[in-house]
């Protein structure tokens, strides 16, 4: 099952610094962790991560650095950073308050 | 020729109004792409058939070209590249000054001083002061025509700072007292000479300013009556007695 992109919208930046919050990685990596974390569910438009991470390193909330990988390739790393870090248990708050209280709404209205 | 890919980034980065950041996006997004090509490649796909599926999967160019833009805003990064223009000018700038003030400025002397220095010769005779050592040395006797002559007197001076106010100091404003067999003359900076038709003065070496310490050496040229077999050069204002005398050989 594919979730549809505006569900998907609101909840990239929870997502995202949940994927950095164990290690630092490149944008491809974060992209194939998170169809391998979510069973491929959770598929973005890839070129779209590249706004979205931009936009958290202006904000502070990751850093970037140029890094060589094995192969050779000079990749861009992003890493979270403490404002990061605070930002996610933020997030991560309001999405379990989300979360409880969509449940309960659908749960309510379902048949008896 | 541009493939597939780049016809795509190309189009993203058109989006992307500030200019100085297209080409990192540029490259940021071609190796993600190419990474996916590799992996699918990785599974055995036909690498026309990977090269789509990984471009396809990059998603819309305008969407994400202006999702980039809206991050990467003109007058945020115009505002980023003048403070660093900026820094960099103020860097150069005090550089420049401080290499101009202290470094370069004492280099050149440094080294004109080294070049130039000559060391008093053991012949020459001393005078311990309050704040250094003065040494005399007699220079070239010329006779001239109509029987004066021309005698060089050298000078060093080699002080500790601070100088405060010191004997030497006459020596060093070209005020001092001159007295040889024929009489005695004050030279001074502004009156030359009492005695004489004629005199001239000139620096051999500047003087340096050093931490801690100060050198002079100097010559004066005095166009006496005769030629001169001996000199004796003080400074009576000083408050402190010394005469250096120095004495000519007389050619036979």
């Amino acid at each position: 099952m594919k979730i549809d992109k505006s569900l998907m919208s609101g909840s990239t930046t929870l997502l995202i610094l949940s994927l950095l919050s164990g290690e630092e990685m490149y944008g491809y990596q974060m992209i194939t962790e998170l169809a391998r974390r979510s069973n491929h569910v959770f598929a973005l438009k890839e070129g779209t991560l590249y706004p979205i991470l931009h936009g958290l390193e202006a904000e502070g909330l990751v850093s970037v650095r140029e890094k060589k990988s094995p192969e050779g390739r000079t990749r861009k790393y992003y890493r979270i950073t403490r404002k990061g870090g605070r930002a996610l248990d933020a997030r991560k708050e309001e999405w379990v308050t989300f979360r409880e209280q969509v449940d309960a709404v659908v749960n309510s209205a379902a048949p008896a | 020729m541009r493939d597939a890919f780049q016809i795509w980034v190309d189009a993203v980065c058109e989006q992307v109004r500030f200019q100085p950041d297209r080409k990192a996006i540029a490259q940021e997004l071609r190796v993600h792409y190419d990474d996916h090509v590799k992996d699918l490649l990785r599974l055995g796909r036909d690498p026309a058939l990977a090269e789509e599926r990984a471009l396809e999967a990059m998603g819309d160019a305008q969407e994400v070209g202006r999702a980039l833009d809206k991050v990467h805003k003109p007058w945020l990064g115009w505002l980023w590249e003048a403070s660093r223009a900026l820094a960099l000018a103020l860097t150069v700038l005090t550089l420049v000054t401080l290499l101009w003030t202290v470094g370069l400025n004492s280099l050149v002397e440094r080294t004109i001083d080294e070049l130039t220095w000559e060391e008093p010769p053991a012949s020459a005779v001393k005078a311990e002061l309050e704040h250094g050592t003065l040494y005399a040395a007699p220079g070239d006797v010329t006779q001239e025509p109509g029987g004066k002559a021309t005698a060089e007197i050298r000078l060093w001076l080699q002080m500790r700072d601070p100088l405060g106010t010191d004997p030497y100091y006459g020596i060093k404003n070209w005020f001092f007292t001159y007295r040889d067999e024929h009489g005695e003359l004050s030279v001074q900076e502004t009156d030359p000479l009492t005695r004489t038709a004629a005199a001239s003065r000139y620096w051999r070496n500047p003087g340096v300013s050093r931490v801690g310490w100060t050198r002079h050496s100097q010559t004066v040229e005095l166009v006496l009556d005769g030629p001169p077999q001996w000199a004796e050069v003080s400074y009576p204002l000083s408050g402190q007695d010394w005469v250096l005398r120095v004495e000519w050989e007389v050619e036979p």
